[in-house]
């Protein structure tokens, strides 16, 4: 089951090697995105996974929880 | 969304799998590091305003003023919380020992760096607001903004006054790293523009949006 954190455990988190996943469209990411992120958008999240590592944990993210 | 990806890369074989579900919107609202063309209003925010508890004397505070260069001083209370603003002429016909706390605008209106700026600068173009005070969300240390009213006719919309934007810095990309606790984070200030400088491809009307204040600077 996922697990929902915040700032602080995300920075927590990244420092220790996992990876941060934006699921957003290309244009958002483009626009703005989180300093060392990569971008698998939802609708291709499938497909993409393989730019992932399975050995480390992942954080995704998009705009908010709404 | 990011539920659903969340899940979506557990049931694949991935794991663990968190999910920030406060995502990119509480990020840049805290005025942390990102990348990507976002113009945000954090860029053109200058740091360093000064700022001061409730209880320091009004001579006190017109000293730290005098110091900054540019004006309100911020009050902030002993949370650090934005509780006001302290302008020039407030200061200046208060006793010296009079405390900031009772000469002091209260409530100013905040703003977040996560705004964009161009859609800030119409704002403020259309309120006849010339400087704005940058706080994070919380309005303690993690975050606030907040707009302050500039000097009685700063600012005035003209048709042929021109919006353009004068990005600042850059914030630093730093992954992984929080910016220290700022309670405040500075101002933006509108001023006007000439009126022969050719009008900007973003075609918004008003004036131009630079930095005036901020920490370490």
């Amino acid at each position: 089951m996922p697990t929902v954190i915040g700032r602080d455990e995300l920075t927590t988190l990244t420092g220790q090697g996992a990876q941060l996943v934006e699921v957003l469209p290309a244009e958002d990411y483009a626009w703005a995105r989180l300093p060392g992120s990569v971008n698998l958008p939802l609708k291709q999240l499938d497909t993409s996974t393989g730019q992932l590592d399975r050995s480390r944990p992942v954080i995704v993210y998009c705009h908010d929880s709404l | 969304m990011s539920p659903r990806a969340a899940w979506r890369l557990e049931a694949a074989g991935f794991g663990p799998v968190y999910d920030y579900a406060a995502g990119k919107t509480d990020w840049l609202a805290a005025d942390l590091p990102f990348e990507g063309s976002a113009q945000l209003a954090g860029m053109f925010t200058r740091r360093g305003v000064a700022t001061v508890a409730e209880p320091t004397s009004a001579a006190e505070a017109l000293r730290l003023l005098d110091r900054q260069g540019f004006g309100p001083v911020l009050v902030l209370n002993q949370s650090g919380v934005l509780m006001g603003a302290a302008y020039r002429p407030h200061l200046e016909s208060a006793s010296g020992q009079a405390q900031v706390g009772t000469v002091m605008r209260f409530g100013v209106t905040t703003v977040r760096p996560s705004e964009d700026a161009a859609a800030l600068a119409h704002r403020m173009s259309h309120a006849q607001v010339t400087r704005v005070v940058v706080t994070r969300p919380d309005g303690t240390r993690d975050r606030p903004r907040d707009h302050l009213p500039g000097p009685v006719g700063a600012l005035r919309q003209h048709a042929h006054r021109r919006l353009h934007l004068r990005p600042g810095r850059q914030l630093p990309v730093q992954p992984g790293r929080r910016h220290p606790p700022r309670p405040t984070l500075g101002t933006v200030r509108i001023l006007r523009e000439q009126a022969e400088q050719p009008r900007p491809s973003v075609g918004l009307t008003g004036s131009r949006i630079e930095k005036t204040a901020g920490p370490g600077e």
